[in-house]
């Protein structure tokens, strides 16, 4: 589940939420095998234990998996259990707060669906044909 | 060699009519980074002296991986203390002093320690007398890092380093701590610059234990609570609240809570903004003048 | 990364691993080395040339390293007070107990007693051939307890004794002024510096005030060698005993930054 409030959630958190960005952006692929959580720890200046906590999270959402002896790799399934968790929560998480945000500054409906055809043809065919 | 622990129960000290500190019951787990934290006279460096067995406890007892380490021949020299003035022969070179040490001390690295001479631009042959307050530091952290020991304790080494220097000495640590584990303590004012190493904090107010605990929970507890003041006050109450701020018809307050997921969405739907509150600042509200008696209420809650 | 040699703490020092005690002994004996050698140059200096410049204007008749014993008395007692007062923090700081500190640092103060009175035992009798072949004549100055045909052994055992006690005095004199501060450092001097001063006079002047000197043998001149033993095993026992109760209890305050 992506963090309610950025920033709010423990460290480990964070670092979870952001390698599960990588794989969803697709700069981690599925078998890619991730930093150790000692070269993450010292490469971002982080305590390891903190490092470790976010990594064995994401071993067990599935999102990551040991080989004993060789280190972390992505799952097979990753990215698309992340984009299937990703849109439940998407109309709740981002969608509906749009919405009442919107309401509060007395802005209609039609303007923020508009807004959002209007984006979408901007960037394009490129990102439909992603997500199909 | 293992990482050793550090258990305190009612560990006083007092220096003559002063009691510098006044029955702590603590816990260091072994093999973590537990960052000391506390205002200028809290007893962080009495607490430090008294693991190290620089000095005896007035009452209490402090056992290091179990054992007393007063004049604890097998033990003391796996437990190192280092202190922000260092304790260092002035009249001999830093060589002879580095020497010395890595006598002293069965798991002392000579490399690591030549890698961190050459970091901070030490020279060997220079005496102590003849080094800045930041190359003190600096030779004190040198002496810390490759000693190895397996409760290693630093009291303020950073004082005197540029942000450059201690970012290095930040990685250096982190780097062998992580090929070579043990307990180590960090005690500093620059609390956001150590926030993400550590595991554990502890927080020393006026010689008292003001909370011990791991930093995902502790920064996890502390939420900024931002909106309409009427909004803010009804959210606040029942709440420990560690600060206020008021700004026209808009307040911010500072609570101590864990909220479940429909407070979450009760608290959006009234208006109001969640966020983060910083270890520092939540460190600050904690120690303020007042605030003591309000945290420890909640603490057996938490 | 630049390699300077500055960096580098040499391989040519294998890494100590002997007991803490020998280690301290040893530490502050080598320290203390590098004082004494600038001591004994000095020294080394006033005895070649001293009488030279007396023989210019008049007779040479008096041994300078006689005069010197004073300096061997206190010189050294001065730098072990700094010792005292300054190594304990860094003893403790490396993971050491204060009982290895008190015995590592009391078998240092008998070492440079030992080495200190063979230097001036083996001086004053290599002075007085010198003397001799120069044909000047080498008297003691006051009628003290050397006499001009006293042997080395006599000599030795004497500077030690007085060597010892007040070394073992300067190591206590800083461990109080280190420990309980400037007032009990110098109202206590009379019982931690007096023993040295004691031993100086017993061996520097004749016995006359002594009582019952005649019990050690005395012919009413010089103090008996007997009674300088003894009141030197006693005193420095007992100075041993003060400087153990208190270094071994003393806490390392903070040091001012």
């Amino acid at each position: 589940m992506p963090p309610v409030f950025d920033g709010r959630d423990p460290i480990y958190v964070q670092i979870a939420d952001q390698i599960r960005q990588d794989v969803l952006r697709g700069d981690l692929q599925p078998e890619e095998q991730v930093m150790s959580t000692t070269q993450y720890a010292t490469t971002f200046r982080i305590n390891p234990a903190t490092a470790a906590k976010a990594f064995a999270q994401l071993v067990d959402d599935g999102i990551l998996y040991k080989r004993r002896g060789v280190g972390m790799f992505v799952a097979p399934g990753a990215p698309d259990r992340l984009r299937a968790e990703g849109r439940e929560s998407f109309f709740a998480d981002t969608v509906d707060p749009v919405a009442d945000q919107a309401r509060a500054l007395g802005i209609p409906l039609e303007d923020v669906i508009a807004r959002l055809r209007a984006h979408a043809a901007r960037t394009g065919a490129a990102q439909d044909g992603a997500a199909s | 060699m293992t990482a050793l622990g550090v258990q305190a129960r009612g560990l006083t000290a007092r220096y003559g009519r002063t009691t510098a500190l006044d029955g702590v019951d603590l816990d260091i787990p072994a093999g973590a980074i537990t960052g000391l934290l506390g205002r200028n006279g809290s007893g962080k460096t009495t607490f430090a002296s008294l693991v190290a067995a620089f000095r005896r406890p007035s009452a209490g007892t402090v056992l290091v991986g179990g054992e007393d380490p007063w004049e604890n021949e097998d033990l003391l020299p796996r437990v190192l203390l280092v202190r922000e003035s260092g304790d260092v022969l002035d009249s001999e070179s830093l060589r002879a002093n580095l020497r010395f040490t890595e006598d002293c001390r069965p798991a002392f690295s000579r490399d690591v320690a030549e890698r961190l001479l050459d970091t901070f631009e030490l020279d060997l042959s220079t005496k102590p007398q003849k080094l800045s307050r930041g190359q003190r530091s600096a030779f004190g952290i040198v002496q810390a890092v490759a000693a190895r020991a397996d409760l290693t304790i630093l009291d303020e080494v950073h004082l005197g380093l540029d942000a450059p220097s201690r970012y290095a000495f930040y990685d250096a640590l982190l780097e062998d701590y992580v090929a070579h584990p043990r307990t180590l303590v960090l005690s500093s004012h620059l609390i956001g610059e150590i926030e993400r190493l550590l595991e554990h904090v502890v927080v020393l107010d006026r010689g008292r234990l003001l909370l011990a605990q791991d930093v995902d929970g502790l920064t996890s507890r502390g939420l900024a609570v931002t909106g309409p003041t009427r909004e803010v006050e009804r959210f606040v109450v029942g709440r420990t609240v560690l600060g206020r701020q008021q700004l026209g018809g808009t307040a911010q307050a500072t609570v101590l809570a864990t909220l479940e997921d429909a407070e979450v969405a009760d608290a959006r739907a009234a208006g109001l903004e969640l966020g983060p509150v910083p270890l520092q600042d939540l460190f600050v509200h904690l120690t303020a003048d007042g605030a003591t008696d309000a945290v420890r209420e909640t603490r057996g809650t938490s | 990364m630049t390699t300077s040699t500055g960096t580098r703490l040499g391989s040519a020092r294998p890494v100590r691993r002997q007991g803490p005690v020998l280690r301290t002994a040893a530490s502050l004996t080598g320290w203390f080395a590098q004082i004494a050698l600038w001591y004994w140059a000095l020294v080394l200096v006033a005895v070649l040339g001293v009488p030279f410049v007396v023989g210019a204007v008049g007779d040479v008749s008096v041994s300078v390293l006689w005069f010197a014993r004073q300096s061997g008395v206190w010189f050294p007692f001065s730098v072990l007070i700094g010792v005292a007062a300054t190594y304990p923090p860094v003893h403790v700081a490396q993971g050491m107990t204060r009982r290895a500190y008190v015995k590592g640092a009391l078998i240092a103060a008998v070492v440079l007693a030992a080495a200190f009175a063979l230097l001036m035992a083996g001086g004053l009798l290599a002075e007085r051939a010198w003397y001799g072949a120069m044909g000047w004549d080498w008297s003691l100055q006051d009628q003290g307890w050397f006499d001009p045909e006293i042997t080395f052994g006599s000599l030795f055992v004497a500077y030690l004794a007085t060597f010892a006690v007040s070394y073992v005095s300067g190591l206590l004199v800083g461990t109080v002024y280190a420990a309980a501060g400037g007032w009990w450092g110098t109202l206590t001097l009379p019982l931690t510096a007096g023993p040295s001063l004691l031993m100086t006079i017993l061996v520097g002047n004749s016995n006359d005030w002594v009582p019952f000197s005649e019990l050690f043998g005395s012919d009413g001149g010089s103090t008996p060698l007997a009674l300088v033993l003894t009141v030197g095993l006693v005193l420095a026992l007992a100075l041993a005993a003060a400087f153990w109760l208190i270094a071994a209890r003393r806490a390392i305050p903070p040091r001012r930054g």
